[in-house]
């Protein structure tokens, strides 16, 4: 098990100014997270800063992505969408476009389904 | 957790933002360039993923990508280019250390630079047909290090020069030698063949092409091979412990081709160790190493089998064209079988049962038994040694064995038929003398000839041995017929009745039986024909024996054992005590060679004696006179009288059988070439001979010129024609 801290992150992209909105801290799976994600497998694994296990893990991800990203791990852990999901077109078009960041494939394939 | 302050957060539209700043890529690579340098310096820990994945994700994402790549090799390159200069100025021995660390810390580099960089490699790459990061690095690294020239021939040099170390002797660090090996594999095939294995092989060729001259000069075979057996195996464990197994083959081969191909003649030929002498001396283990490393290289069996099969045949023809060998034809034959018995446990032993030496074995038996014309007299002398009742009893096992052993020898034979004339013979003498050993053991050696050569080889002898039990019979219904007349004190007589054509035909020289035996004679004869008609009987004094009870001077009893010949002439002296040579001729009509040779062994061999000859000498001469051995002694109550006859055929013999077995072979030409005609209709002369040669060669190698003189006698008895255009074809006639 680790904890991993969600930033959400508002405004410009200039990382000077970045500035958390918010934090949201979850556990998390390492295993089952690696095992779904390639992005997730190296951050864990190889090497830097989140590979100590004591560390906890930071993603930092834009406001607008949040609700996407928290169904996109429930997607890693149970391998299903949630209905309110796969009604709308731009929500899945999104959760797509995060899960290609994260390098969720089978998420990717998923989505492309409905 | 995070010390920034929390702040309240607006909401955005989902867009993604395109506005930008324009110096955003910039400050952005600066970044990952930053973090790369750091991955470098063993910084790494300190290094956050998801922040270095975010930004190349970003930079991806807003078409950056090209500068994201171009950035990476920028700055690898550079990188890459500290790190030669460090390699380059490394001393000596540190020279591959220093190397093979770097290469470790840039490859764990260039995994995190990979991950992180990860987006990139998926997206961009393949569409900008980039090469991806992984590969880029091992690029990178081949060009500006292991290939650069300050450093490309360095490091052939040190490696070349660790295994020469090696080969001579000394120990080496391994596992370097293992990384860096790996490393150029990792680097790809091309780089690994030609920054290692080709002058790998090259330098190895030279050095064993050196070093096997060395041996060669001052070894022995038997030892070179060890040597060059450990090399070979230390080349191949060489190889393994590099992680080189790729190479295993080829290195392999220079060491087969170095220490093995080019010097395999002088090997097997090398005076006092070679080849012969290892067959000679039965060195199986060296017999079997070099069968093993000549089986590596092109030509090197038949290197071995080439010598070996000249070796046998030259043996081989002095031990059977040697006229002081062939004296004791049961020698000469037992000589062949050891020799046989001697080359069948090398090929089993060493040459692992090849299947081409065994050929190459049987063809050097075939080719020099067949040298000695008497070879087959003297096989079958040797079945008769074997089978004939004597001192050494033999079990029935260690007679098949070596009834076996003889089948092999006489399947080496062509002239078959030859065999049979000389087989008939012995088989003959064994059964009329009732010395036949065991029935069972002349069948079974019958039952294998015939397996062998076919029911016709076998039918005459086997009518043989009917014959004697037929005779069994007749003579017991003549025995119980004459019963009222026969008389105390008359000599009882056993006859055996041969079939004609079934026995081996002796002239039939009759003598002049005692009239004692000639009465039961006559009597036997008018029993035989009274109950078989239309018959004729002829004696063959030649082949019978008699039992004879006598008394010498001091009044001792004993019982001779004699042959038909013997018995006649020793029942001349119940009326006379000194008859001449010529007296004894006239008085019994033994032909001259029969009766010099039964008066030799009456007169002449010590112990034997019942005669006494004057003069005293060796042989018998015509104007002898011999006289009753009076003062004859000997232990034991029964004394059997051998005939002097050589067991081996003398000349004049010799020379009848040949003849015989010539005229033997005139019908059953003919035979074939009629088979032959009848279903083939036209055939020309060459083909003919070919046909009859192949339907023949079971039993002998028909002459092609007696061939010829069978196809001109059924010509004239118009059997065949001559084409009328074509005089080399012959017709059928129907």
């Amino acid at each position: 098990m680790k904890n991993l801290m969600i930033k959400g992150r508002g405004g410009t992209s200039d990382e000077d100014k970045d500035v958390a909105l918010r934090v949201k801290k979850i556990h998390i799976n390492s295993a089952i997270l690696a095992g779904k994600s390639q992005f997730f497998r190296k951050l864990f694994s190889n090497g830097m800063r989140e590979s100590d296990p004591l560390y906890i893990g930071t993603v930092r991800i834009d406001s607008s992505e949040e609700a996407n990203f928290m169904e996109l791990l429930c997607f890693m852990y149970g391998g299903k969408l949630s209905s309110t999901m796969t009604k709308s077109f731009v929500a899945l078009l999104d959760l797509m476009f995060l899960a290609d960041k994260f390098d969720v494939i089978s998420c990717v394939g998923v989505c492309g389904q409905f | 957790m995070s010390t920034q302050k929390k702040r309240n957060f607006k909401i955005e539209a989902f867009k993604h933002r395109v506005e930008l700043d324009p110096k955003y890529a910039e400050k952005t690579w600066k970044i990952l360039e930053h973090a790369i340098e750091e991955i470098y310096n063993h910084n790494a820990s300190g290094l956050s993923f998801e922040e270095l994945y975010r930004n190349a994700y970003n930079m991806v994402l807003h078409k950056y990508g090209e500068k994201l790549y171009s950035g990476l090799v920028t700055t690898m390159t550079s990188h890459l280019k500290n790190i030669s200069r460090e390699v380059e100025l490394a001393q000596g021995g540190f020279f591959l250390e220093e190397l093979n660390r770097k290469w470790e810390d840039h490859r764990k580099a260039l995994q995190m630079i990979r991950d992180i960089l990860m987006y990139m490699d998926r997206t961009f790459v393949p569409s900008a047909q980039k090469t991806p990061v992984n590969d880029l690095g091992l690029n990178l690294w081949r060009d500006n290090i292991v290939r650069s020239p300050k450093i490309q021939a360095r490091l052939k040099n040190t490696l070349l020069e660790l295994v020469e170390r090696e080969r001579t002797g000394e120990v080496i660090n391994r596992g370097l030698m293992r990384n860096v090996i790996q490393m150029l594999k990792e680097l790809g095939p091309n780089v690994y063949q030609e920054d290692f294995e080709k002058p790998f092989l090259d330098v190895s060729a030279d050095f064993y092409r050196v070093e096997s001259q060395k041996f060669i000069e001052c070894c022995d075979c038997g030892e070179y091979m060890k040597k060059a057996e450990r090399r070979l195996n230390e080349e191949t464990e060489r190889v393994s412990h590099y992680s080189a197994e790729a190479s295993g083959g080829k290195i392999e081969n220079v060491v087969e081709r170095e220490m093995i191909a080019n010097h395999m003649q002088r090997l097997v030929q090398m005076e006092n160790s070679g080849l012969v002498n290892m067959l000679v001396d039965d060195k199986y283990d060296d017999l079997s190493r070099m069968y093993n490393l000549f089986n590596r290289v092109p030509g090197g069996l038949s290197a071995i089998k080439d010598v070996m099969t000249s070796y046998l045949r030259e043996t081989g023809k002095q031990l059977v064209t040697d006229p002081e060998k062939s004296k004791d034809p049961v020698e000469f034959v037992q000589r062949l079988l050891d020799q046989k018995d001697k080359y069948d446990k090398i090929i089993s032993l060493a040459f692992s049962n090849d299947k081409t030496f065994q050929n190459a074995l049987n063809g050097s038996f075939e080719y020099f038994i067949n040298l000695n014309p008497r070879s087959p007299e003297f096989i079958s002398l040797f079945v008769d040694d074997k089978l004939r009742k004597g001192l050494k009893e033999v079990s029935e096992e260690d007679v098949e064995v070596v009834l076996d052993k003889v089948m092999m020898l006489f399947r080496y034979l062509q002239e078959k038929d030859v065999f049979e004339k000389y087989y008939k013979q012995h088989l003959a003498k064994r059964l009329l003398s009732g010395k036949s050993a065991s029935d069972e053991a002349e069948r079974s050696l019958i039952v294998k000839l015939k397996t062998e050569c076919g029911y016709q080889f076998t039918s005459k002898l086997e009518g043989m041995f009917t014959d004697m039990r037929t005779s069994q019979d007749t003579m017991q219904g003549f025995y119980a017929s004459q019963s009222s007349e026969m008389s105390e004190g008359q000599p009882s007589l056993v006859v055996q009745v041969l079939t004609t054509g079934s026995w081996p035909t002796q002239a039939s020289t009759t003598c002049n039986l005692p009239p004692e035996i000639h009465g039961v004679c006559e009597r036997f004869k008018a029993y035989y024909l009274g109950t078989h008609s239309g018959r004729r009987l002829s004696w063959q004094t030649s082949m019978g024996s008699a039992d004879l009870k006598a008394v010498f001077g001091k009044g001792q009893k004993h019982e001779l054992n004699v042959s038909t010949y013997q018995m006649c002439i020793l029942m001349l002296f119940n009326s006379s005590d000194q008859m001449s040579y010529k007296e004894i001729e006239q008085a019994t009509a033994i032909p001259a060679p029969d009766l010099k040779r039964c008066l030799q062994s009456l007169a002449c061999v010590k112990g034997k004696n019942v005669l006494r000859k004057e003069p005293m000498s060796k042989d018998i001469m015509e104007d002898d006179d011999f006289f009753f051995n009076d003062r004859f002694t000997s232990k034991f109550f029964k004394v059997k009288i051998g005939t002097v006859a050589a067991q081996k055929e003398s000349e004049p013999e010799k020379q009848e059988t040949r003849q015989r077995v010539e005229e033997d072979r005139k019908p059953q030409i003919e035979a074939a070439i009629v088979r032959i005609m009848k279903s083939r209709r036209v055939l020309d002369h060459n083909n003919i001979v070919t046909e009859v040669t192949k339907q023949l060669q079971s039993r002998f190698l028909p002459n092609p010129v007696v061939i010829k003189k069978r196809i001109e006698s059924l010509i004239e008895r118009e059997f065949l024609e001559r084409d009328k255009v074509d005089r080399k074809m012959y017709r059928y006639l129907a």
